[in-house]
């Protein structure tokens, strides 16, 4: 096997990215958890937990410069390094968007129209799919799965349209609560943002995949 | 800009051994052109057709053409010297002869009769990037030069016959990483002037330097584009196995 260590270290770049991936997955599911169960305590987990989310993405980005320094990658390779170094940075900030749900979920006392539980939560498992399918993009090497995994990100923005209506509707019939409803709004729009970032990491897949840049949403 | 040299389903027989097969890759003008590819691929073969370096070996038969200026260098009434003037070549191993650097220099355009030559050796060795390192002993002997500067002795030497192109046949590969870089930097300047062809075994070298990479691989070229895109984006799996360290 040539440069048997490289390929070692591409693999564990890779399974790394994947772990970082999960991490970030589950803190977008936690996090609505939190808000639409007012679990402060899981709230505060999230915020925590994101500590490990940048100390993973800081490994990633060591290992991605060690093997740009040392084994001059070329190729799929080096796009995968590339394509990586951009994930962590749209995983650390989705992750970081989590956090800020989480802290909605901690701070805000209003009541969460039912409706809006619902959709806030289809947003969440949305954001999940995604990643999922991201994961096996990268798994099978097709790009196909990253390219029709973005597609969601319509239904990500229609749900965000309507959670957003749905709270200023409520606002304007409870103003008592106005103060409380805008926390719940920002958790909506750090939601949508999510599917952005996720958007971003399809279209960095495809570029690993098949050396194309496209810019899908 | 157009091609300054092709080669056309070009083929070569060494004896019963068949090193090139079917070559057809355009040169174009001012660019630098890489080729790459495992020991035995058939590249250092293939440059040393572009100025009929072969014609010198034993049993070999070589089938097709290669245009220089539109002009078949195989057809009959090529002048083989005239055209080895013209299309210069540059070793792995420097090789300056056992004489003066100035004498070394100065040693083809004397034998092609050129009796002035002091600022013709003064030119090549500026553009040679050697001037300033040597123009204070000219008499001194060449084989006491380092490597790098005996490398670059060679290149003014080439130059001095004021050619069109330039073949590079691993020019590096004997150097040290800074000699290295003052070659490509070289290489670089000497870009607007002359068309370059550069064999390599480094693959960061061929991409740093060249603007086309053709990869060779069992006598055949599997893939020639922009280095950019041979580099970052191959379209043959064999070219990206070999390029990524999958093996070779």
């Amino acid at each position: 096997m040539y440069r048997a260590r490289y390929r070692r270290d591409l693999d564990e770049l890779n399974a790394t990215m994947v772990e970082l991936m999960q991490s970030v997955s589950i803190a977008i599911e936690q996090s609505v958890r939190a808000l639409q169960e007012r679990d402060v305590e899981l709230a505060r987990a999230v915020i925590q937990g994101d500590q490990a989310v940048d100390d993973m993405n800081t490994r990633l980005e060591n290992k991605c410069m060690e093997l740009l320094a040392l084994q001059q990658p070329m190729a799929k390779d080096l796009r995968m390094i590339v394509g990586i170094l951009k994930i962590g940075i749209d995983l650390e900030r989705a992750s970081d968007l989590a956090v800020d749900v989480a802290r909605v979920a901690v701070q805000s006392k209003a009541v969460l129209p039912p409706a809006m539980t619902e959709d806030l939560k289809r947003m969440a498992d949305i954001a999940q799919q995604m990643l999922k399918d991201v994961m096996r993009s990268l798994s099978e090497g097709n790009a196909d799965i990253a390219r029709e995994a973005t597609k969601w990100d319509y239904e990500m923005d229609r749900l965000y349209v309507k959670a957003r209506d749905n709270l200023i509707k409520t606002a304007a019939e409870n103003s008592d609560q106005a103060n409380d409803l805008i926390p719940l709004m920002m958790a909506n729009r750090h939601l949508e943002r999510i599917g952005d970032h996720i958007c971003n990491i399809c279209e960095h897949i495809i570029y690993m995949i098949e050396g194309k840049r496209e810019h899908l949403n | 800009m157009g091609n300054k040299m092709e080669s056309k389903k070009l083929n070569l027989w060494y004896g019963q051994k068949w090193a090139l097969k079917d070559i057809t890759l355009d040169i174009p003008e001012n660019k630098i052109t890489a080729l790459i590819g495992p020991s035995g691929c058939g590249k250092s073969t293939f440059i040393r057709c572009l100025n009929r370096m072969n014609d010198l070996i034993d049993k070999v038969r070589i089938e097709g053409e290669v245009l220089y200026d539109g002009h078949n260098i195989y057809s009959r009434d090529t002048d083989v010297v005239e055209l080895r003037k013209r299309i210069g070549m540059v070793f792995q191993k420097p090789n300056p002869f056992p004489m003066s650097i100035y004498d070394n220099v100065a040693y083809g355009p004397r034998i092609h009769g050129v009796k002035s030559v002091d600022s013709l050796v003064e030119r090549s060795l500026k553009d040679a990037a050697l001037w300033e390192e040597v123009s204070d002993r000219m008499d001194a002997p060449a084989m006491g030069l380092s490597g790098g500067q005996q490398q670059r002795l060679c290149i003014a030497r080439a130059l001095a016959m004021r050619p069109d192109v330039i073949l590079f046949d691993e020019p590096c590969s004997a150097l040290d990483p800074i000699s290295t870089s003052k070659i490509e930097g070289l290489m670089e300047q000497l870009k607007a002037r002359y068309t370059q062809v550069i064999v390599t075994h480094n693959m960061q070298q061929a991409a740093r330097v060249s603007d086309l990479t053709a990869y060779f691989l069992l006598g055949e070229m599997i893939e020639f584009g922009p280095t950019k895109e041979i580099f970052e984006n191959p379209q043959q799996k064999s070219t990206e196995d070999y390029i990524t360290g999958r093996f070779g």
